[in-house]
């Protein structure tokens, strides 16, 4: 008997010892291409944010009736946002995922473990009369081998949302120009209106902040889009047409400081932001914002689904043009609000004394619009075994059936758009979700383009490295800095020693 | 005759106003303890927008039905509130009962037995626990996976090793029982084993008990490492981890309270049945001379 214990206690610690080594053999996540199998149980990580997952199970529910060898798991839905960066490069022994839907902004420096999608692309859905490619509008994913390796599948629209009641209340109007704004924040203020014992401040927003959804798009009214764009590829023309990329100049664009002083402008008198604003966290403010403790709040297309309530006394304005935008165009502040009126269809004379050059000019001012289209993407690694059954229900996803699909769930316009070139049916919508559709269909979008290695190589996530909201809002006066100061420093931090580890880290030197 | 009388003991003035002191301060931290409690148990009873507006105020409604929502929404990965209950209980009985056995055996026999191997399991146990975390957990979770162990119940082999707190407890406590009760039953005609359970062990039940409950605390309350490993079964514990992230993203932090507060019940009860296990010990007497 002991004899046998002893002999089985051997063969277990025999067992356990083998088990050590079970890790050791690896096999390179890259090298590994996968397997094109059409059916099987696809793995979808979806990044569980402002944007509920009900999208995603009707998907699911109508792409496997028509696909009974297809299965979707959405069960590893979470809100974790780093899924990604964590699993992707761990190789098929380990990570599960078959697709990736959510944020991942820097996804660039791991195409290497990602499945090429120009086959999506390229592909027609039976009966529609485009490829998905021509739907799919926003947001280009090409990366330096002319492969796409990435698809957006939202196209949010951002902005300054105001609080319509309030505004009605008073007798305030929505701001065509920044100066308007300027100025009503400045009546808001003197206003000194009290909500359950606090006094109404123009402006709250949260530590990281939402305001880049305005000082990108005035910086890109005030320089053009793209200008705006060459920032995300360092690339600088100068006025004789040279050329120098990677450059740091693009850091001095006069557009970011116009946006800039815009801002210091609005947050930086006393009483212009909530207190306590920089400490908060974005549901928090929004709590706070929804519950009329402020009149204006920087935000985007899912504050509705994010605060689980609909907001019908909400609403995000048109983007107020820029008025530096004027001065540069050698027009008269009276002739931008004029000329903002007449685009925006309020009235149908021309303003006086401005060219139909300068009025164009103000058009595409007014439309410009920061979308998280940039940041939100759908991949697929390389090395899953069902690539081919993920594809197809991408390929379901971005068919007019799916995009019908998504806009009714998500209440906003997915980022492909119906084959037919007509609308979606927004009768079932929310009255905000239907004025960020009318924003939508007349946006020219600027996002955060992240395909150039000194932005995806490097820590350089952001156009701005410090955020300029909580410099210009902070309570200790002795840590504010001016729209110049702000400006020079982030320059500054990008020339010397800096910019050539830059360099170096992003392979550019 | 009576054996057991307790005797007023008479306090000099200078103790006195010390315990009065030491009162007074207790009993300001257990009311700290019970306020918390009391707070988590009525933010349950909030709104979303009432705890974020107005934290520390009584709600204007009491909403009793969050109690009995978290049932149906509090869902993670479409496993719901009380499967992930069970998935709490299976993992912190069957892992807290293996950790603890394990570590009781092994304990008792590498400090009251010699075989070749026994003094270098103990250096060896004492050098593991020397290793950083952050040092082995990559190698774990790559061995985990590799093993297929992860999502499963096969999950609690991972509690069998015996190295560790309890280890330790284990030895030092079995070494300082004399060895005179196991000659007792050797004499008797009793083998290593029926000396061990039936001899040593019930002398050894005071504490297990106590690291019984420990490890209970420690593995309910876990949630990293369930979301590493379980991550198609949470736990409780994760299950509020990462419905705290989305309570935050969905405006539900009435749920996320209502259902910490529901979450510490099951604990509670095992603390209220073992707390004397705990916080006293028993030794059974039986050696003469």
């Amino acid at each position: 008997m002991k004899k046998l214990l002893k002999a089985i206690s051997l063969l277990l610690g025999i067992v356990f010892l083998f088990g050590m080594f079970a890790s050791c053999k690896t096999v390179d996540p890259s090298q590994d291409e996968g397997s094109d199998a059409i059916s099987g149980t696809v793995e979808v990580y979806y990044w569980k944010s402002g944007v509920q997952i009900t999208f995603l199970e009707k998907l699911k529910e109508a792409f496997e009736s028509e696909h009974e060898d297809i299965t979707i798991d959405l069960s590893g839905a979470s809100a974790d946002a780093n899924v990604f960066f964590n699993t992707i490069d761990q190789g098929a022994s380990i990570n599960t995922i078959d697709l990736y839907i959510g944020t991942m902004g820097a996804f660039w420096n791991r195409t290497e473990y990602l499945e090429p999608l120009d086959d999506i692309l390229d592909y027609t859905v039976e009966g529609e009369s485009k490829p998905i490619g021509e739907k799919i509008s926003t947001v280009s994913y090409k990366s330096d081998d002319n492969r796409t390796y990435a698809l957006p599948w939202q196209e949010s629209v951002t902005g300054l949302v105001y609080n319509k009641e309030m505004f009605a209340a008073n007798g305030w109007d929505v701001p065509r120009t920044t100066n308007e704004l300027i100025d009503l924040a400045e009546e808001i203020r003197q206003a000194q209106l009290k909500n359950d014992g606090d006094t109404v401040t123009p402006f709250i927003h949260f530590a990281n902040g939402y305001w880049k959804y305005l000082i990108e798009p005035w910086w890109a009214q005030y320089e053009g889009v793209e200008q705006y764009n060459n920032f995300w590829a360092a690339k600088y023309v100068a006025e004789d047409g040279t050329v120098e990329q990677p450059s740091n100049l693009v850091w001095k664009q006069q557009g970011r400081l116009e946006a800039l002083k815009v801002l210091e402008e609005l947050l930086s008198p006393d009483g212009s932001v909530y207190p306590e604003s920089n400490s908060m966290s974005n549901t928090d403010a929004q709590a706070f914002f929804t519950n009329g403790k402020a009149a204006m709040m920087a935000n985007g297309a899912w504050l509705e689904t994010e605060t689980k309530k609909e907001l019908p006394q909400f609403e995000i304005m048109r983007t107020p043009v820029i008025s530096s935008l004027g001065t540069k165009l050698g027009i008269t502040e009276q002739q931008l609000c004029d000329t903002v009126d007449y685009v925006d269809g309020v009235t149908q004379t021309k303003p006086s004394g401005v060219s139909d050059e300068v009025i164009e000019q103000v058009r595409t001012a007014r439309s410009i619009t920061f979308t998280e289209a940039g940041n939100f993407h759908v991949v697929v690694p390389k090395y899953s075994d069902v690539k081919g059954a993920t594809k197809e229900f991408l390929k379901f996803m971005y068919s007019d059936e799916g995009i019908r699909i998504m806009a009714e769930n998500i209440e906003s316009m997915p980022a492909a758009k119906l084959s037919t070139g007509e609308d979606v049916d927004t009768s079932s919508w929310s009255g905000f979700a239907q004025n960020n559709y009318d924003l939508q269909k007349q946006a020219t979008f600027i996002y955060k383009r992240m395909n150039y290695a000194l932005f995806y190589m490097t820590d350089l996530e952001e156009a701005w490295a410090t955020q300029p909201a909580s410099v210009f809002s902070n309570s200790n006066p002795a840590s504010r800095m001016s729209a110049e100061e702000l400006f020079n420093m982030l320059y500054n931090n990008m020339t010397g020693s800096r910019w050539q580890k830059y360099l170096i880290q992003a392979g550019l030197d | 005759m009576r054996t057991n009388v307790k005797k007023r003991i008479k306090k000099t003035p200078g103790q006195a106003v010390v315990f009065a002191i030491a009162f007074v301060i207790i009993a300001f931290f257990s009311l700290s303890y019970v306020y918390t409690l009391a707070w988590g148990f009525i933010a349950g009873l909030n709104t979303n927008d009432g705890l974020i507006l107005k934290p520390f105020d009584f709600p204007e409604k009491l909403l009793f039905v969050n109690y009995v929502n978290i049932f149906s929404e509090f869902v993670i990965g479409g496993v719901n509130f009380g499967m992930m209950t069970l998935n709490s209980l299976w993992l912190t009985l069957g892992g807290a009962f293996l950790e603890v056995a394990c570590a009781t055996g092994l304990g008792y026999v590498t400090s009251k037995y010699r075989f070749r191997g026994s003094k270098l399991i103990h250096f060896v146990a004492l050098l593991i626990m020397m290793i950083p975390i952050y040092g082995n957990m990559p190698a774990r979770y790559r061995l985990v996976y590799q093993l297929g162990i992860n999502d499963s119940v096969a999950y609690l082999i991972t509690y069998t090793s015996g190295i560790g707190f309890n280890y330790l407890m284990a030895y030092s406590f079995f070494k300082s029982v004399s060895w005179t009760y196991a000659e007792a039953g050797f004499i008797d005609g009793a083998n290593d084993f029926v000396v061990f359970f039936r001899i040593m062990l019930p002398q050894a039940m005071g504490p297990i008990s106590a690291l019984f409950v420990i490890q209970c605390i420690g593995i309910w309350n876990d949630y990293q490492n369930p979301l590493l490993y379980l991550r198609n079964m949470p736990t409780l514990a994760t299950g509020l981890y990462l419905f705290g992230n989305e309570a935050n993203a969905a405006g539900h932090l009435e749920l996320l309270m209502a259902g910490t507060m529901v979450s510490i019940i099951p604990i509670l009860v095992l603390y209220f049945i073992f707390n004397k296990a705990l916080l006293n010990e028993t030794v059974a007497g039986g050696i003469k001379g």
